[in-house]
């Protein structure tokens, strides 16, 4: 039987505990609430620039205009393949970060296999230091973007990416981040960013025919296009960082019930022992008194 | 007859208002629409989008889109601040900003042209507001 002081110290620390992970899934709950506002308020953005790309790119490519901007071109050997992996800055939040590496992991040995070189950009510093152990022909780590999702850091990402694509130093462009489902699923995903693939709508999406363009379809196509990159680095960014709250609170919310599951179990192991020693005790008393006759 | 007229931006909407008459910045010059208009797609430069009717206003839009149909004129800005938030930004940063970066500079090609226009009109626009 355990001893009675060990048991109660070891009460004392899971309690101590619990009060930690209650306050962090608290914590994580309230951020989850401006992420996901953030998030939120992307969207009606992000979709009608969508759109806007779909009708745009749908008209010239029926006019035949197939390049008509050269982050839509599609290039004809994939020779090197960039992936832009998302993960948290810090730890504590489940499967998380391990679903993502796990998906990256599988990329990394696909176009290996099909003999192409990888560049890796990677955002948050876990994923930082899990590209750091990957054998990739090159790895740069994009600091300080969780902590501070800005518009303006975004865009230098965006435009870094961009441009290893334009100088030809890349031929693809492909995002593996953490999708938000809703607060109890994310979703690892990997989907292309470059070449933009323009999003193919129904033939009932094609725009009526009598819309006028000013200045042209072809300049508004050069600005919808950058833009429509950014806004899904945005994207991918803001949910990963809400996907990372809604897992940390997950799983600061289960470690409180098992701790709390643990005090109980505890509790009761206690009373077991303090019980022993009193019978024990009589028993000895007992046994004294029956020897004094 | 009105219209409805919705800046958004990838922070989020600034403006929903029914308004009579809206006068944007257009890349190539700044354009009126009523109701009834045509409908089309104008690329907007930096500057000021005016706008008039149960609503009366002013919000100051740093590039974007506008999507025009016959009852709704649709903003996408890159970014936007209404009259009264005007202060918040910090339009002589901006200034300073393109004057350090391409002081001296003939025009190089046109996006970039575009690019200081919409950037100087806007802060523009901004500090004139402020005054």
């Amino acid at each position: 039987m355990a001893n009675l002081k060990a048991i109660r110290k070891r009460i004392a620390s899971v309690k101590n505990t619990q009060k930690i992970t209650k306050a962090m899934k608290m914590v994580s709950s309230a951020k989850l609430r401006r992420a996901q506002q953030a998030m939120m308020q992307l969207r009606p953005y992000a979709a009608k620039h969508r759109e806007l790309l779909e009708s745009l790119a749908h008209q010239l490519i029926e006019a035949g205009e197939v390049d008509a901007h050269p982050l839509l071109t599609a290039r004809e050997e994939v020779k090197t393949v960039a992936f832009l992996a998302i993960s948290s800055d810090r730890g504590m939040c489940g499967a998380f970060n391990a679903s993502i590496y796990r998906k990256l992991a599988e990329a990394l040995r696909e176009r290996k296999a099909a003999g192409q070189s990888v560049v890796l950009f990677t955002v948050g510093r876990r994923m930082g230091i899990f590209g750091r152990k990957q054998k990739v022909e090159q790895h740069e780590d994009m600091q300080d973007v969780i902590s501070a999702a800005t518009q303006s850091r975004v865009k230098e990402i965006t435009a870094r990416v961009v441009q290893a694509f334009l100088d030809g130093q890349v031929d693809e462009v492909v995002i593996i981040s953490n999708r938000f489902k809703s607060a109890l699923t994310q979703l690892p995903t990997v989907y292309g960013l470059l070449p933009v693939a323009p999003p193919t709508g129904t033939e009932s999406s094609a725009p009526a025919a009598d819309l006028f363009y000013e200045p042209g379809q072809a300049a508004l196509l050069s600005y919808v296009v950058p833009r429509f990159v950014e806004v899904q680095v945005r994207q991918a960014i803001l949910e990963s960082i809400a996907g990372e709250h809604a897992a940390r609170m997950n799983a600061m919310s289960s470690a409180t019930d098992n701790a709390s599951g643990m005090i109980q179990s505890l509790t009761l192991e206690m009373n077991r022992a303090r019980q022993a020693a009193i019978t024990k005790e009589l028993m000895e008393i007992i046994g004294g008194a029956e020897a004094m006759k | 007859m009105s219209l409805k007229l919705e800046i958004v931006t990838p922070t989020g909407k600034v403006l929903d208002a029914e308004v009579n008459e809206v006068v944007a910045p257009g890349a190539l010059g700044e354009f009126a629409v009523m109701p009834s208009h045509r409908p089309g797609i104008v690329l907007l430069g930096g500057g000021a989008v005016r706008f008039e009717g149960k609503t009366s206003g002013v919000v100051f839009v740093r590039g974007g889109v506008a999507e025009i149909s016959a009852d709704r004129v649709l903003i996408l800005a890159d970014e936007a601040v209404t009259a009264e938030n005007a202060g918040t930004v910090d339009a002589k940063a901006i200034l300073d900003k393109l004057a350090a970066e391409h002081a001296g500079h003939e025009f190089v090609n046109d996006e970039l042209q575009q690019h200081i226009e919409t950037e100087r009109r806007y802060a523009e626009a901004v500090l004139s507001a402020g005054r």
